[in-house]
């Protein structure tokens, strides 16, 4: 009786395909409209005469970051949670949940961080948010997709927004140098990925990551049928290694990194919020798909690749940030530097590996909230009552004496990223560690024990000007507002107690790492 | 109970040396005092218990160590051997509590003077009751400890800070031989225990240790290594050179610790250790050898010297030699009768020594002295009295040990024992000699001394003079009565304290070898006191004369200074020690290698290399699709030719690559300093 029923649901499944497929894409077929519908919403209002022509970023924000949370929610309460979509071109899994609700969450954190900042910038181009919003979606699809057409084409659909976005402050003239320096390298990296990825078509044949991992699950034994693709596979590997250079680009790691000091700094500060916090987690889930479903079985050729670029990105992380003065360049080396250690946790490929890697990206995600909402929060001179911003890493030297309770926040945050015991930061680096030796990788282990030890230098250097060195410039902070101190109280409370109490966040991620691995 | 005895001392000198103050003088002297005196009347009641009733004691007080078989604890083992050295010690240093009273009346630091004498005779205590080498090592370190504090107990004074650290220094080499012997014991026996280890050393006789190496007789290393101990700490030749420097200290002091017990330390750990040594014959050799060479060389020594206490400390240089020797022989019971005779002419020796520097405004050479008798008459019989007994006047205490070593050495067949018989013998004249000589210089020749301190002089008050008095009674009637209880072949006294292969037992041969042997050493004292009398007093000019001669003027100052030995270790050793300590480890490694590695060299290389980082980063965007190709170049490179770079990026290349990195930077950034500098001076 059971069996029967459950297969004639599986006769209605395949008679009624898109009917399943829309149940189960609906939260991205939400966002996208809800997209469009306050693009057309905000181009019919703010060109409005009637209305008299309103500024609606601060509108737009609160409408972009509800849609993000009904996203989610919907997400969260999908009613198909494991199904491969549109003809193997998308698939859903635990692992894709979690992602994109991490994914959502951040960046409407990253938006209410930005919100006040939005206001008193006078930066009134609402498309800011319309953007933040495609690029969100295309990172949904992104986390979604399931083979190399789908994956390309989300990652276009993400990196063009992102360049937009980089560059939006036209009137500045690092804004728009770092938007085209992002569209120039970004055009490169993807004419790499698109590349690698037609290598692998043309030796292959097909495009979807499961058909690719059969084959190459084959060509691992002498075989009459498929020889051929056993003697390609050094073409193969050269299609690999350029997708994986693609894929390193996108994250920027370390040959590939030198894009992102100029972007983070250049870009204005919301922004290199959002491109900090959110964008790597969606594109480790897709790359750890690719690599270890496609090319799990060319594994050994491509971890040493890995290896190689976590190393590269720790030490140059670690060691150029030493000498730089500027907050946000100095938030870009040292997201290189963790990008090092996220690619040790990809490097190992076991399930530890995996669990350690998510780990860590939350980890990741929460501290440098924690350090942007504050960076976020806006300055007040005690003379006139002009707006500075934080720009230079001195000019944090006000910070504990005018509001010590934030100068403590920041501490916390920094030394949580410099891996200090009781911070949920040691707690990300110890696993990483713990699992790369479990991998019989010491050599990451080492090294990256070593870099974190010189990073310690650059984090706990901020903190000896907050509370050591003199001002030149007297400042006080305005009144933080309420959006980044729930931002920044979420994140601390994590910080602080993740240690205490881990089991919720190692059974989710336990969870997710099976959830790719199996 | 037999716990006080060990437990008195500590307590009155951790009062005395961290409550001094509030005890005050009287209170630390007499505390200090009266704990030792209680001390010596329980180890009276000990040795009644012990040795004359033969009940053994052992006490298993706590453990200290236990890891796998490592099992030392704190236990204390009190036999005949045990006993016999407790009684000495406590009661030369009770006699020597009560010296110091009046002798360092005038010393500011009283309390903590006696702390340390109490202190230095807890840990001796400690040394010959400990029931496991690791205790007994401890004790050992102690004493060693005690000595340091007490030599350099006028610690302003520039020579005692230096003979304070010269004893520790040499004292170090010993105890690096005993401990590597209690170690090698370890590995031979599993276990430090003294119960355990002589019940096996006849099962391990034939056993073999793998020492540096090579491959040796198990024992034998063993006892060798114990025996480095033995000649560091009762100062034998070679390690000897700390112990006529320590006469730095105060006189009572030389005492207790430099002549009537610590020094003899190593005497009692060789016949501690009887089984062992029974069983190392080429071990035994080397006691004797070494023993013997000592005697000689002390005695000679002590014939030329002119310090009144220095001629003393090579007289008991060369009088632990012929305990040594014995031991050497297998006479370790004949060894410890004299390490007991010895204690107490010595101490009484030193102790009238004391008296005389005391009352002659602390004059320690004997040419400005002379005619003393007239007016110290009290410490000159003392001073008598301990110098007969010294040269083995007939009936005196040091006869009977004495005469009784060198007949056991001349009844036994070997050569190492016709060798120690020789020296001995020569030995006993000169210790004659010097002892005379001492004697006649300070007390009968003509005066040579100042008008001022000879108008000061004033024989011994009573508390120094009743330390001495009981001395001399135990030097006058200890060896008689002690005779046939601890030497012979009938005695019960021992027990099972020392062993003695039958072989090696020659008491009885000794009983029959030729009269005129028996009566040798009796004419060499003579005569040894005759041709000190005659160069001494009766003819002075003669020897000046001799002095003249180029001949005898080069053997004085050999002897005079002491064979050149300090002279030859500052020189070889010292010397290429202190350099090798400044140039390779301190400059070359420590400020040098190490310091490159470790801090200075990161100080200087990781901010150039952050320089250099940030200068990559040029801002040009074809510098940046320039390092973005080759970077995927480098991975291609990696992917397909990974086999072959795999050999080339060795980790240990990296390593010395990094090495290499550290030091180029610091020499760039040091040249560039430099450079900078020049062009300023320009």
């Amino acid at each position: 009786m059971y069996l029967e029923q459950s297969f004639h649901k599986q006769i209605s499944f395949s008679s009624f395909l898109f009917e399943n497929d829309f149940l189960a894409l609906f939260p991205e077929i939400f966002l996208v409209s809800t997209g469009i519908f306050l693009l057309v919403y905000g181009v019919i209002t703010s060109t409005s005469k009637s209305l008299n022509y309103p500024l609606l970023s601060y509108n737009i924000s609160w409408y972009a970051i509800m849609a993000l949370l009904y996203t989610s929610l919907l997400i969260y309460n999908s009613p198909i949670n494991n199904a491969v979509l549109l003809y193997n071109t998308l698939v859903i899994d635990d692992f894709t949940q979690f992602v994109k609700i991490t994914c959502l969450l951040s960046s409407a954190c990253c938006i209410s961080m930005s919100l006040q900042y939005i206001q008193t910038q006078g930066d009134n181009a609402f498309e800011t948010l319309i953007l933040i919003l495609f690029a969100v979606s295309s990172m949904l699809f992104l986390t979604s997709s399931a083979d190399f057409i789908s994956l390309y084409l989300a990652i276009e659909l993400q990196s063009l927004s992102f360049y937009v976005l980089a560059a939006l402050k036209r009137n500045s003239e690092f804004a728009t140098e770092a938007g085209l320096k992002y569209f120039l390298l970004g055009a490169f990296s993807s004419g790499l990925l698109i590349f690698g990825c037609s290598l692998i078509y043309g030796y292959t044949g097909v495009l979807s990551f499961s058909e690719c991992a059969k084959i190459f699950a084959a060509g691992v034994v002498p075989f009459d049928g498929i020889q051929a693709v056993t003697t390609e596979s050094a073409l193969v590997s050269l299609g690999m290694v350029f997708i994986l250079a693609g894929f390193l680009f996108k994250i920027a790691a370390a040959p590939f990194h030198m894009w992102s000091p100029d972007v983070y700094q250049g870009a204005p500060t919301p922004i290199t919020a959002f491109f900090v916090i959110t964008p790597k987690i969606a594109l480790f889930a897709v790359f750890l798909r690719v690599f270890l479903q496609s090319f799990y079985d060319l594994f050994p050729i491509w971890q040493t690749l890995v290896i190689f670029a976590s190393l590269a990105s720790m030490l140059v992380g670690a060691l150029a940030a030493l000498s730089q003065s500027q907050i946000k360049r100095l938030m870009a080396f040292s997201s290189i530097n963790h990008v090092g250690y996220l690619l040790a946790g990809f490097a190992c490929a076991s399930i530890e590996g995996i669990q350690a890697l998510s780990i860590y990206l939350i980890v990741y995600i929460f501290m440098n909230i924690a350090v942007f909402s504050i960076l976020l929060c806006n300055m007040r001179h005690t003379h006139n009552n002009g707006l500075p911003r934080i720009k230079y890493i001195t000019d944090l030297a006000f910070l504990a004496k005018t509001n010590p309770l934030l100068a403590f926040t920041f501490s916390i945050a920094m030394f949580s990223m410099a891996g200090i015991p009781p911070l949920a930061g040691f707690y990300s680096k110890a696993y990483i560690f713990f699992a790369a030796l479990g991998s019989n990788l010491g050599v990451l282990a080492v090294v990256g024990v070593c870099t974190s030890v010189v990073s310690c230098f650059y984090y706990l250097r901020l903190i000896r000007i907050m509370y050591f060195s003199t001002p030149k410039t007297w400042c006080s902070t305005a009144r933080v507002p309420r959006t980044n101190a729930l931002a920044l109280a979420i994140s601390l409370f994590f910080l602080i107690f993740c240690m205490a109490y881990p089991a919720p966040l190692h059974l989710i991620t336990h969870k997710i790492a099976i959830a790719l691995c199996v | 109970m037999y716990l006080l005895v060990l437990l008195l001392p500590l307590l009155a000198s951790i009062s005395a040396g961290l409550f001094g103050r509030f005890l005050g003088f009287r209170g630390a002297a007499l505390l200090t005092t009266s704990s030792v005196f209680l001390s010596f009347v329980i180890s009276c009641i000990a040795f009644y218990e012990v040795a004359l009733s033969g009940v053994t004691c052992s006490i298993e007080w706590m453990p200290w160590f236990f890891s796998e078989m490592f099992d030392a604890g704190w236990g204390f083992y009190f036999d005949s051997l045990t006993v016999i050295m407790l009684c000495v010690i406590t009661s030369i240093s009770t006699l020597v509590h009560l010296y110091s009273i009046s002798y360092m009346e005038a010393d500011p630091h009283l309390p903590r003077f006696m702390a340390y004498l109490s202190i230095f005779t807890f840990f001796m205590l400690m040394l010959v009751t400990a029931d496991n080498f690791l205790q007994m090592f401890f004790g050992w370190e102690g004493v060693g400890l005690a000595s340091y504090l007490l030599i350099n107990f006028w610690f302003t004074r520039l020579q005692a800070s230096k003979a304070s650290i010269k004893a520790m220094l040499v004292n170090r080499v010993g105890d690096f031989g005993l401990a590597l012997g209690v170690m090698a014991i370890f590995s031979v026996f599993k276990t430090v225990d003294f119960y355990t280890v002589f019940a096996l050393a006849a099962h391990q006789s034939e056993a073999v240790l793998i020492f540096c190496n090579i491959e040796f007789h198990a024992l034998t290393v063993i006892c060798i290594l114990l025996f480095v101990g033995a000649v560091g700490k009762s100062a034998q030749l070679g390690l000897h050179t700390w112990l006529p420097d320590a006469m730095e200290g105060p006189t009572p002091v030389s005492a207790l610790i430099h002549a009537a017990t610590m020094v003899t330390a190593g005497v009692f750990m060789i016949a501690r250790c009887s089984p062992l040594f029974e069983y190392a014959p080429k071990a035994l050799v080397v006691v004797a050898i070494v023993g013997a060479m000592t005697c000689f060389f002390a005695a000679t020594t002590g014939v030329v010297q002119n310090d009144l206490k220095r001629v003393i400390a090579y007289s008991t240089a060369s009088q632990l030699g012929y305990m040594i020797f014995a031991c050497g022989i297998s006479q370790y019971t004949v060894g410890v009768f004299h390490l007991m005779n010895h204690a107490f002419f010595k101490a009484l020796l030193f102790l009238s020594a004391g008296s005389v520097i005391h009352s002659l405004s602390d004059q320690q050479d004997m040419r400005k002295m002379g005619g003393m008798a007239k007016l110290l008459p009290f410490t000159y019989a003392m001073m008598s009295i301990g110098s007969f007994s010294l040269v083995g006047f007939p009936f005196l205490t040091g006869f009977y040990s004495k005469d009784v070593i060198l007949e056991v050495a001349f009844a036994r067949y070997t050569w190492d024992a016709n060798f120690a018989y020789l020296f001995g013998s020569i030995c006993v004249a000169l210790t004659s000699y010097y002892s005379f000589r001492l004697l006649f210089l300070t007390f009968i020749a003509p005066t040579n001394a100042y008008k001022s301190t000879v108008k000061a002089a004033h024989d011994a008050p009573f508390l120094l003079a009743l330390p001495l008095f009981l001395l001399s009674i135990g030097s006058i009637f200890v060896g008689y009565c002690a005779k046939d209880m601890m030497i012979g072949l009938a005695t019960p006294f021992w027990a099972n304290a020392i062993f003695v292969l039958p072989q090696n037992n020659v008491l009885l041969e000794s009983e029959f070898i030729p009269q005129s042997q028996k009566f040798l050493p009796l004419i060499a004292t003579v005569a040894g006191a005759v041709i000190a009398y005659f160069f001494s007093v009766y003819s002075t000019k003669t020897s000046f004369a001799l002095k003249q001669i180029p001949f005898f003027r080069s053997l004085y100052s050999f002897l005079n200074k002491r064979w050149y030995f300090d002279k030859v270790y500052n020189d070889y050793i010292s010397k290429n020690t202190m350099s090798f300590g400044y140039n390779v480890s301190f400059k070359a490694l420590d400020k040098g290698f190490f310091e490159i590695c470790g801090p200075t060299g990161i100080a200087y290389s990781f901010p150039a290399l952050a320089q250099y980082w940030s200068r990559l980063q040029s801002g040009l965007i074809y510098h940046y699709a320039v390092v973005m190709l080759l970077g995927l170049t480098m991975l291609v490179l990696v992917s397909s030719a990974w086999s072959v770079l795999e050999n080339v990026l060795d980790s240990r290349i990296l390593f010395i690559y990094a090495i290499c990195f550290l030091f180029y930077n610091y020499y760039n950034s040091a040249s560039r300093a430099l450079g900078s500098t020049e062009n300023l001076e320009k």
